[in-house]
């Protein structure tokens, strides 16, 4: 067999196998409307960092053809830098705090733009722990904020279970026994530990990004979140 | 007085183009350059492109398709013919199993020639109705015009070359779509064999842009007459 005819039945081979059918995840290729925009913000009290993903029918895609995105916090617009993430496009900037809300455009070279989408972020705090002393229970407080999204604390250590809890309403304190803090049955032996509390508070949100159906929609998660570390003789 | 003569002017015209087109002698079987041609063939075809996701997504697709098909061009006038064809298939893609065609033309021979390679073009404007193409529209049957050329080579007299070539534009209510339909085949005697293969460019969506398919694959056929 001529290396020719070899080399078309190898060409029609891969053709028939129905090889490049892998989409090619470029924003090009995807309509406004078809996007699924998610947006994840931290502020963990020494930085800042807001990931956008976009979403499509074909995957998530990374921004081609002059699309870009841009964030404006507290009145400063920046641009958004394309990375990877899990394999996985991701666009993000990276901040020193997120003071309040910011906004969010999308801005596309051959299709609708989006513009002005604010992303609500609860107010920074401060978080400051007491006791767990002799009998005293763990103190905790931080400066509330009724309207900023759902409250969780966790406490971790080596010398406990790690323990969770979600506030109703944002009180700004929570105190916590010694005998919630149960150590693990086979945990190592009693003795002072290191304990770190950490405090969250997510405000997430789902929108359309238009009234047309499909509209494309744009799902928020922003959070502020702190750390504070105790000692614990249990 | 002036319209008077305009009007049978415009009459005695269109009489000599019909006595032309529809002249004494039909085209003869025998004739090495006849342009008849009846046929039943059956055609294999791989399909892959774009299809549209949502509002106005690009996404790749791919499938296969199996057709019988069944064609008569037939001149019962030197000139004006007609040009009949009808399909039923498979086709293997998740939005379509089942195919069915026809379609019907006026044909007319603007040219036919004997020498050392006799051949024939036949040109035909007509209409069809068939099954959705490309299959992922999803809307079922449609109807569509129909424009179509024929080339016929007969080198010798038991060898004949033939493509023809159809294109079929529709305009549905959310976009345009065309099928341009290219046909290539060679033949001894009554058999032949052939490569065939389509483009279906559809526009429409937000933003509007091109979704196109690629169909490729061989046919093999018979020549009734």
């Amino acid at each position: 067999m001529s290396r020719a005819l070899r080399t078309g039945f190898f060409l029609l081979a891969i053709l028939l196998a129905g090889c490049g059918l892998d989409p090619v995840r470029v924003s090009d290729r995807v309509s406004t409307r078809d996007m699924l925009l998610g947006v994840t913000a931290l502020d963990d009290g020494v930085a800042a960092a807001i990931d956008v993903q976009i979403g499509s029918p074909i995957g998530t895609v990374e921004l081609t053809g002059g699309d870009a995105l841009f964030v404006t916090v507290d009145g400063t617009r920046l641009p958004m830098i394309e990375g990877q993430s899990n394999g996985a496009p991701i666009h993000s900037v990276k901040l020193d705090a997120l003071p309040g809300d910011f906004l969010l455009d999308l801005e596309r070279q051959n299709d609708r733009d989006v513009h002005g989408v604010v992303v609500e972020v609860s107010r920074p705090f401060t978080l400051a722990a007491e006791g767990l002393t002799q009998d005293l229970p763990l103190s905790l407080s931080w400066d509330a904020d009724p309207e900023g999204g759902e409250v969780s604390i966790s406490v971790q250590g080596d010398c406990i279970d790690a323990l969770t809890r979600s506030l109703d309403e944002d009180t700004g304190a929570l105190v916590i026994t010694q005998a919630e803090l149960r150590p693990p049955p086979a945990g190592p032996p009693l003795a002072p530990c290191a304990l770190e509390v950490l405090v969250s508070r997510t405000i997430t949100t789902r929108d359309a990004l238009f009234s047309t159906n499909p509209g494309g929609n744009i799902t928020t998660s922003a959070e502020q979140r702190r750390t504070i570390a105790v000692i614990w003789t249990p | 007085m002036q319209e008077r003569r305009r009007f049978i002017g415009g009459a005695a015209g269109a009489l000599a183009l019909a006595c032309i087109l529809t002249g004494p002698l039909p085209a003869r079987a025998g004739d090495p350059s006849h342009v008849a041609l009846w046929r039943m063939e059956v055609h294999g075809a791989y399909l892959q492109g774009d299809q549209r996701l949502g509002a106005g997504t690009l996404a790749p697709y791919n499938g296969w398709g199996l057709w019988a098909r069944a064609g008569i061009s037939e001149f019962p006038w030197k000139w004006l013919g007609y040009d009949v064809l009808g399909q039923i298939g498979l086709v293997g893609t998740p939005q379509s199993k089942f195919d069915v065609v026809a379609e019907g033309a006026v044909a007319f021979a603007p040219a036919r020639w004997k020498g050392s390679v006799d051949g024939s073009i036949v040109l035909g404007v007509g209409g069809g109705f068939g099954f959705e193409r490309p299959v992922w529209l999803g809307r079922g049957g449609t109807g569509y015009p129909l424009l179509l050329a024929r080339l016929t080579l007969l080198p010798k007299k038991k060898i004949r070359f033939f493509a023809s070539f159809r294109f079929t534009p529709i305009t549905p209510d959310d976009g345009w779509v065309r099928s341009y339909d290219l046909e290539v085949t060679g033949g001894y005697q009554w058999w032949y064999l052939g490569l065939r293969g389509r483009i279906d460019d559809v526009t429409q969506g937000d933003p509007e842009r091109l979704y196109r398919t690629y169909w490729l694959g061989p046919t093999a056929g018979l020549v009734l007459r």
